[in-house]
């Protein structure tokens, strides 16, 4: 039987995004299979230089990350490591999971205010007339 | 008007007259007032702040760990000129000066914080060009060869083999070297950089290790070299391949057994440095040709990093741009907003043989040229504008025509293949491969 996976790491604080990734002090890592959660962990950041937190997050084997605010430098890291990034991102922890899983992640609320402009870019997919989400298909990949 | 909205309003003339940022919470941390200076300096209007939690628009690197509203809500204490940084909607640290206190009412009820902060920006840029200290911060790219090389800095700086680093000249060696350094164990410690190709060998050799009192003529007490300045730390030696056969038979050595004798000294000293070397020619062709030696060659070669030239990375050149009029704007208290489209034309159609030095060159010069608010092609030097008659009107070639208007185009949709090939009314690939013909080079 084939399955989709995907590892999504969000930085938290209290129940709501960390404002600013460079910075965070937890993350949270979301593993799920066809659109699923399945199980999830949270992990401390190391005190690590920033730019560090690129490796530290790709060695965990995330795949996406969802975020708030992050430097340009750290965004680069990440992008650089393969790891797709939605940045911009504000709200209740669990309610940003679901908008993602259903694609409803552009939604003015779940975006930092100010960042409008900035979030978006290149980043909604839609497929046959439908918003399917932030490359949330893209990155299932089957038989894992 | 009621008198609540004609408070208000006196509030909000009296606080957007302030030259600093300041903003309001009340005791459930969201916005209740958001001056213009704030709006600036965070880059979010105020309509979009009033009512927000704080941190979701402050995004500054304590709100988490060390608030200092937080901690003046809790003890009553304010917090004066502490300096951090935020993050702005296009990524960039700002760096800030913030100080807080307490919001009262009128019967002395502790209804909220304030804050008010300064933005440090000019004056982080003076310092930093002053003490000519740039950072991994400042490598602007994403063109996919730099994103490679993005990846494996970490790895590389956790490492402490030498490092050789190889780019034509301006291509930012000395970025990456600091990038390394920055980013590894010695980060605390300092790297000393020395041209190689600047000092004449006999001085070169005294630079690198030092003497001893009496080890010449004018030798009157010991002086360090930069090796022993740079321990525990890095030392990075530019233009490496300029340095005499002696010499590089002495930096073998250094690297083999990490000793090193100062001139006039008989005893060996341990060195704890970290090597970084950089040519802007290909080592490997040098010792083909006889010019640098082979053992030292491969002593060198463990980890090699290769720069692209600009011309090969053009897709960098909009982003490098805005890096360097934000930078200027600073340095030189100018408020430039951008180039016309057709410097922009020009400046993607250009091939830098001196890379980003060159553009950053190019934008320096237009910075004192320039009267208004936009770059145009009368600022720029003159081999550039040739081919240029007129305003709008550039006596050039159908393919060169043809390539800045795709340039136009592509600058305006922010480099979105799709949105252009859509305003053009051509499929994405057929965009693609005229990028490809006329060398527009666009990452994906």
């Amino acid at each position: 039987m084939s399955y989709s996976v995907m590892i999504i790491g969000i930085p938290i604080w209290t129940d709501r995004i960390s404002p600013v990734l460079d910075t965070a002090l937890k993350l949270l890592v979301v593993d799920t299979q066809n659109g699923q959660e399945i199980s999830r962990k949270f992990l401390d950041f190391p005190p690590l230089h920033p730019m560090h937190r690129a490796g530290f997050i790709a060695s965990a084997g995330i795949e996406v990350v969802i975020c708030g605010a992050l430097s340009r430098p750290l965004e680069q890291m990440l992008v650089a490591s393969g790891i797709e990034v939605y940045p911009y991102v504000t709200g209740n922890v669990e309610r940003v999971i679901a908008a993602f899983s259903n694609g409803e992640l552009d939604q003015d609320h779940f975006i930092l205010p100010g960042c409008r402009g900035r979030r978006g870019r290149g980043r909604m997919r839609w497929r046959q007339g439908r918003r399917v989400g932030f490359g949330y298909e893209k990155h299932y990949k089957e038989g894992r | 008007m009621d008198p609540t909205n004609r408070e208000r309003e006196a509030r909000d003339i009296v606080l957007d007259s302030i030259a600093d940022g300041v903003f309001t919470v009340d005791r459930k941390w969201l916005i209740t007032s958001f001056n213009r200076a704030a709006e600036q300096i965070t880059g979010v209007p105020r309509d979009e702040a009033i009512g927000q939690r704080c941190f979701d628009i402050f995004r500054a690197s304590i709100c988490e760990s060390d608030c200092a509203l937080r901690k003046t809500l809790t003890t009553g204490q304010p917090v004066v000129n502490k300096t951090i940084y935020i993050i702005d909607p296009n990524g960039k640290q700002i760096p800030i000066s913030i100080s807080t206190a307490l919001l009262k009412d009128s019967e002395g009820n502790v209804v909220g914080g304030v804050e008010t902060f300064r933005d440090l920006s000019a004056e982080v840029e003076l310092r930093r060009e002053l003490e000519k200290r740039y950072s991994f911060e400042d490598i602007i790219s994403k063109s996919r060869e730099m994103l490679k090389i993005f990846d494996t800095l970490p790895v590389v700086a956790e490492s402490d083999s030498t490092v050789l680093i190889e780019g034509e000249s301006g291509t930012g060696k000395e970025l990456v070297a600091r990038a390394i350094h920055n980013l590894s164990r010695r980060h605390d410690k300092p790297m000393i950089t020395v041209n190689c190709g600047a000092l004449p060998d006999t001085l070169l050799e005294s630079e690198l290790f030092g003497y001893k009192a009496g080890a010449f003529t004018d030798a009157r007490k010991d002086k360090p070299g930069r090796f022993a300045l740079a321990e525990g730390g890095t030392i990075f030696l530019d233009e490496i391949a300029d340095i005499s056969s002696a010499l590089q038979v002495r930096l073998l050595r250094v690297l083999q057994e990490r000793t090193y004798e100062p001139l006039g000294g008989t005893e060996p000293v341990v060195a704890d440095v970290r090597v970084i070397v950089a040519h802007n020619k290909s080592l490997e062709a040098l010792v083909k040709t006889g010019e640098f030696r082979e053992d030292l060659y491969y002593r060198i070669n463990v980890l090699k990093i290769e720069l692209p030239p600009l011309r090969e990375r053009k897709e960098d050149i909009p982003l490098l741009i805005d890096h360097f009029i934000s930078r200027f704007n600073k340095l030189k208290n100018k408020l430039i907003a951008d180039v016309t489209p057709d410097v922009l034309s020009l400046l993607m159609a250009y091939d830098y043989p001196g890379n980003i030095r060159e553009l950053e060159n190019i934008i320096e010069r237009a910075f004192v040229l320039c009267r208004g608010s936009t770059i145009n092609i009368e600022d720029l030097p003159e081999q550039l504008r040739q081919g240029v008659t007129g305003t709008h009107v550039p006596s050039s070639s159908l393919d060169e025509l043809e390539k800045r208007f795709i340039c136009e185009i592509l600058r305006k949709h922010n480099w979105n293949r799709t949105r252009v090939a859509a305003e053009l009314g051509v499929h994405k690939s057929t965009l693609w491969r005229k990028m490809k013909k006329l060398g527009i080079s666009v990452s994906d």
